[in-house]
């Protein structure tokens, strides 16, 4: 009897240290590519079946709460900024000189015709803690073997998907991989992560590619330059009144 | 010879011939005007719905109906105009519609931007009608109109400015700042709380969407052709685009409108009774009055089926000329009532006006109508007909001449 | 004298009696027919509406209706759901929290009033739970359960216990969000309102918004319809800080079908007595003609020419008064059947199936609408009796004896 219990109890160790594991595991992934605070050089793409955009970003974040976005280029769009504080979003916009907050109508759009939405913004951080994660297999892309991980929400969580599939590098826990499901097990987005090379000093994706699976042809593209991690950037900086000034 | 006597019998007793043409006369016009008026009401709702917002029949990309978005867009070309260009259409309106927001201070709201020709779109909408401040926006300049109830929760007045962001053409950003000319009220809260007008070359320009549509409006000059005409259009244009007309925009109206009708076939169920009822009265008086004549005839030979086919014909001789009479008479009183439509008063009026709907009684003037109607009498006239031949051949001639 | 004369002459002839008398009875009782039905019409529909969808009044912060701004809750709402809970004249009460925000899925997302109800109280006012066509009504135990319409499902892409995220600003301004389940599915008539809505228990979404145990809609059905404005008024004595909105303006669409309904029902009535008016005439001066010789006679026995005439008016007017009994029997007896049963219009229209309004109409009677149906008809039958009565009056004797 004490053999069975001893058992039991070694297998639900055994378990739960596996789930923490895959929480750890998508926590360091995460904290990874972020850093406390970072600043990136990219090039957003948007591809279409009949046209294609091109615009060029800087991004800097701090922790989860705090991002700021500035668009360079094309020069129509230029000095636009997006800042998120928490669940808030800010846009403001030179041509107009005004800075607005985005109301809940707006955070489902999409963010600068993208295929991602306003909401993604404040959302990605919550992988961690809005779901529950555990491991599933073993299974390699791009050449490198990974964790293949399911997310399924947690009951109470705000997010639509169904369940989510994490593919993380077991090296270097770098996210290579990402699919989106709805409830009824369709896959809604795939997100594929490519050209690894040092950036910020770490082995990391330059190119992320996220496509949306109902509309044929469409896909957007991130492509980052630069990346720096662990800079000092001050919570003022994350201001609405700093958006007008921000380089 | 049959003929010859109809004839004189009906000639000779002007009297009696003219209050049983009358009848049926009296029956045919009252007919006509009731169903004129229940068209005229139905069409001028129709027109009321329609001329709201959505016109009688739009020209869209195909699929823009099912995802109502600016990518679902089309080129305002020349030559789509000149296909879309019929004798049958009256009015041609350009519209570029997205869903934007509006900000002013620190509220922002979501709304409709409408970016459209300002002259046709007051000649399919009346939209300078519904202007309550200020004044009407033109092509040549960059201001808006905006709705009453946007207005009120912006705080937005005549001279201020409204600020406008939101999801441009492939992928930029719209921003921009525009005066407010004017202020304009619409019945419908949905209309009153969302729309935003501007010149279509600065909405354009406002999405960076030179040249493009998102749909084209169109009004006709007869509704009752409105299948024709689709069709005609959808025929023209190859399948990149679909036409669609009011019905299929708005099929909750159409059923509404559907199970109204329903109700008046009740309505007019009973004014056929009653019509017939008025000309059966008739018939049977003549019927009585001419019993001693009917005796007298048969008396002296003539054979029953002969006098029946004397009355028919004279049934059918009444019944046309009653018809056409009536026809006739109804056509300065139809054309009138569509003129001068019988005016609402008082409270119903001012319900009716608040919605943006005009407090008339209309008539509409089709021949259809006229040609319906009539026939309706008419088989109805010639089935009372047969009372008279019953009558003559239940005749026992020397009690008939007892009088 | 003149007056026995008359009489006998109404019964002397009794087919044409029988059929001025039928004529009479048949246009009251379709007068009375269509006034009860048209009046069952518009009392469905408007029940309809209230008891399903706006309720009889409804409460709100007098600044809550300008923009739907959660910090606008009613204030003392504990004392004004305990006062009217115990009104007898109110029959049931039920408080809300409305929030206007977006409902999304995975496949996207749309504009949405969240209703956040007290299922059981929710359910006596608007019947919610009979509207769900799969799924089931709210329970006790299982949380963040909410009520979609199909509309919305479809949209939405989603299905019966799937889940769908809510989001909107809170009390503070700040974006609050949360997963809620599909129990159940519901379906009206009325698309826009399907659109527009979904259900979650109060206790789920208070919090979230920042309002907890606060409401900020309460809406009341009476017992009786009538007592609308009398129970406002009380209300608004006692609370004249709340805003208070009869049926009748917070829905102008309503208003507008009671407004028309009056009018539309009185032109009708008018040409269904006009159509009546030359039925009797053109019987009764057939009947005059018929009557020629012995007219003639009666003028040359030294008749007074008045007398004739007032005799064809008495006439005219016993038949009347004997049509008008049978009619009111007829009337009353069909609108007393057709009360209990009521009339399906299904089989006129099917446009009513896709409806909703039920296609069950019951008619209903209004005293003063009998009077006034009675005062047209016997008015009509008399005026028209004065035609025949001058043609009588202007008979010439010599003439008239020699037909």
């Amino acid at each position: 009897m004490l053999n069975e219990a001893s058992c039991v109890i070694a297998i639900f160790f055994f378990l739960s240290v596996h789930a923490q594991d895959a929480k750890e595991i998508v926590k360091r992934a995460d904290d990874r590519a972020k850093g406390k605070t970072s600043l990136a050089n990219m090039t957003v793409q948007i591809v279409r079946p009949n046209w294609s955009r091109e615009m060029v970003m800087k991004t800097w974040t701090k922790g989860n709460d705090l991002a700021l976005i500035l668009v360079t280029s094309p020069v129509k769009d230029k000095g636009i900024v997006y800042l998120k504080r928490k669940k808030e979003v800010w846009n403001w916009v030179p041509a107009i000189e005004r800075n607005i907050k985005l109301p809940p109508s707006m955070m489902s759009q999409s963010w600068m015709g993208t295929d991602f939405t306003n909401d993604d913004l404040v959302k990605e951080a919550s992988i961690v803690d809005d779901y529950d994660q555990s491991i599933l297999k073993d299974t390699t892309i791009d050449g490198r073997t990974c964790y293949m991980i399911q997310m399924l929400p947690k009951p109470q969580s705000s997010v639509v998907w169904g369940k989510v599939l994490l593919w993380i590098d077991k090296k270097d826990f770098i996210t290579m991989q990402a699919e989106y499901y709805d409830e009824d097990g369709r896959m809604v987005n795939t997100m594929h992560c490519s050209d690894i090379r040092i950036l910020g000093g770490k082995l990391l994706p330059a190119k992320i590619e996220m496509v949306p699976l109902e509309k044929k042809g469409n896909k957007t593209v991130l492509i980052y330059s630069s990346l720096e991690f662990d800079k000092t950037i001050d919570d003022n900086f994350f201001a609405t009144q700093n958006m007008p000034r921000v380089q | 010879m049959t003929e010859k006597l109809t004839w004189r019998n009906l000639w000779r007793n002007k009297r009696r011939t003219a209050i049983t043409m009358a009848s049926i006369s009296f029956a045919v016009v009252l007919a006509i005007v009731i169903k004129s008026l229940q068209d005229g009401v139905f069409d001028n709702l129709i027109k009321n719905v329609v001329s709201f917002y959505s016109g009688y029949i739009q020209v869209h990309k195909k699929g823009y109906q099912d995802e109502q978005v600016l990518e679902n867009s089309f080129i305002l070309s020349d030559s789509l105009i000149k296909k879309i260009q019929q004798p049958a259409v009256k009015t041609i309106v350009p519209r570029i519609e997205s869903f934007t927001l509006a900000s002013s201070g620190n509220i922002t709201k979501g709304c409709m931007v409408v970016g459209t020709d300002p002259e046709k779109e007051n000649e399919l909408t009346s939209l300078k009608s519904k202007l309550i401040q200020g004044a009407y926006f033109s092509k040549d300049e960059n201001d808006a109109l905006i709705a009453e109830g946007l207005a009120k929760r912006l705080s937005l007045s005549v001279n201020d400015t409204i600020v406008l962001l939101g999801q441009g053409y492939q992928g930029a950003i719209a921003a921009g700042k525009y005066a407010i000319k004017g202020v304009i009220k619409f019945g419908q809260p949905q209309l009153n709380d969302g729309l935003v007008y501007l010149p279509i070359a600065t909405a354009q320009n406002f999405l960076s969407a030179e040249n493009i549509a998102t749909s084209v409006v169109l009004a006709i000059d007869d509704p009752e052709n409105i299948d024709v005409i689709q069709q005609s259009l959808a025929s023209k244009l190859n399948d990149k685009y679909e036409v669609m007309t009011w019905k299929q925009m708005m099929p909750d109206i159409e059923n509404h409108i559907k199970a109204d009708a329903a109700g008046f076939y009740v309505w007019t169920g009973i004014l056929y009774l009653i019509i017939a009822f008025g000309i059966f009265g008739t018939i049977l008086m003549m019927t009585a009055e001419r019993k001693y004549e009917f005796g007298m005839l048969i008396a002296i030979g003539m054979k029953k089926i002969k006098l029946g086919k004397m009355l028919i014909a004279e049934t059918i001789l009444i019944s046309i000329c009653g018809t056409l009479t009536g026809m006739l008479l109804s056509v300065p009183l139809v054309l009138y009532l569509q003129k001068n439509p019988v005016h609402f008063s008082g409270n119903r009026a001012k319900a009716y006006e608040n919605f943006g709907f005009e407090a008339i009684f209309p008539a509409t003037f089709s021949g259809s109508v006229f040609v319906s109607q009539a026939f309706v009498v008419l088989i109805i006239s010639l089935i009372i007909g047969i009372y008279p031949l019953w009558h003559v051949s239940r005749l026992d001639p020397v009690k008939a001449m007892r009088k | 004298m003149l007056i026995k004369i008359a009489w006998r002459n109404v019964w002397r002839n009794k087919t044409r009696s029988l059929v001025i008398i039928a004529a009479v009875a048949i246009g009251l009782w379709a007068g009375f027919f269509l006034m009860s039905f048209y009046n069952g019409l518009i009392e469905q529909r408007i029940r309809a509406a209230i008891e399903t969808e706006i309720s009889h009044l409804q409460i709100h912060h007098s600044q809550f209706l300008n923009d739907y701004d959660i910090q606008y809750y009613i204030p003392s709402a504990a004392n004004l759901l305990e006062q009217t809970e115990k009104d007898p004249l109110i029959k049931a009460v039920a408080a809300r929290v409305v929030i206007k925000g977006m409902i999304s899925s995975a496949s996207g997302s749309t504009g949405i009033q969240i209703n956040g109800v007290y299922p059981e109280e929710e359910d006596h006012v608007t019947q919610l739970g009979r509207k769900l066509i799969d799924g089931n009504y709210f329970t006790k135990e299982k949380p963040y359960e909410i009520i979609i319409s199909e509309k919305t499902l479809k949209k939405l892409k989603l299905k019966l216990n799937e889940k769908t995220i809510l989001t909107f600003q809170d009390k503070d301004g700040n974006i609050a969000a949360g997963a809620f389940r599909i129990a159940g599915i519901y379906k009206t008539v009325n698309t826009p309102y399907d659109e527009g809505n979904a259900f979650v228990k109060i206790y789920d979404i208070d919090t979230l918004a920042g309002i907890a145990h606060q409401c900020n809609e309460v809406a009341l059905l009476l017992q009786k319809g009538k007592d609308v404005e009398n129970v406002k008024r009380r209300l608004q004595k006692e609370y004249p800080q709340l805003e208070i909105k009869t049926w009748t303006e917070i829905s102008p669409e309503m208003s507008l079908l009671v407004a028309a309904s009056d009018q539309t029902m009185l032109i009708y009535m008018s040409i269904i007595m006009l159509a009546l008016a030359f039925g009797i005439i053109n019987t009764m001066l057939m009947a005059v003609l018929e009557r020629t010789r012995e007219i003639g006679m009666m003028l040359a026995l030294g008749m007074n020419r008045i007398r004739v005439f007032t005799m064809i008016v008495f006439e005219t007017v016993f038949l009347v008064f004997a049509g008008t009994p049978v009619g009111i029997v007829l009337g009353l007896g069909t609108i007393a059947y057709t009360h209990k049963k009521g009339i399906n219009l299904k089989q006129f229209s099917e446009a009513y199936s896709s409806l909703g309004y039920s296609s069950l109409i019951y008619p209903t009677f209004n005293i003063r609408q009998f009077f006034l149906m009675l005062a047209m008809v016997i008015g009509t039958a008399f005026i028209a009796s004065l035609l025949p009565a001058r043609r009588a009056f202007k008979l010439k004797p010599a003439e008239a004896i020699r037909q």
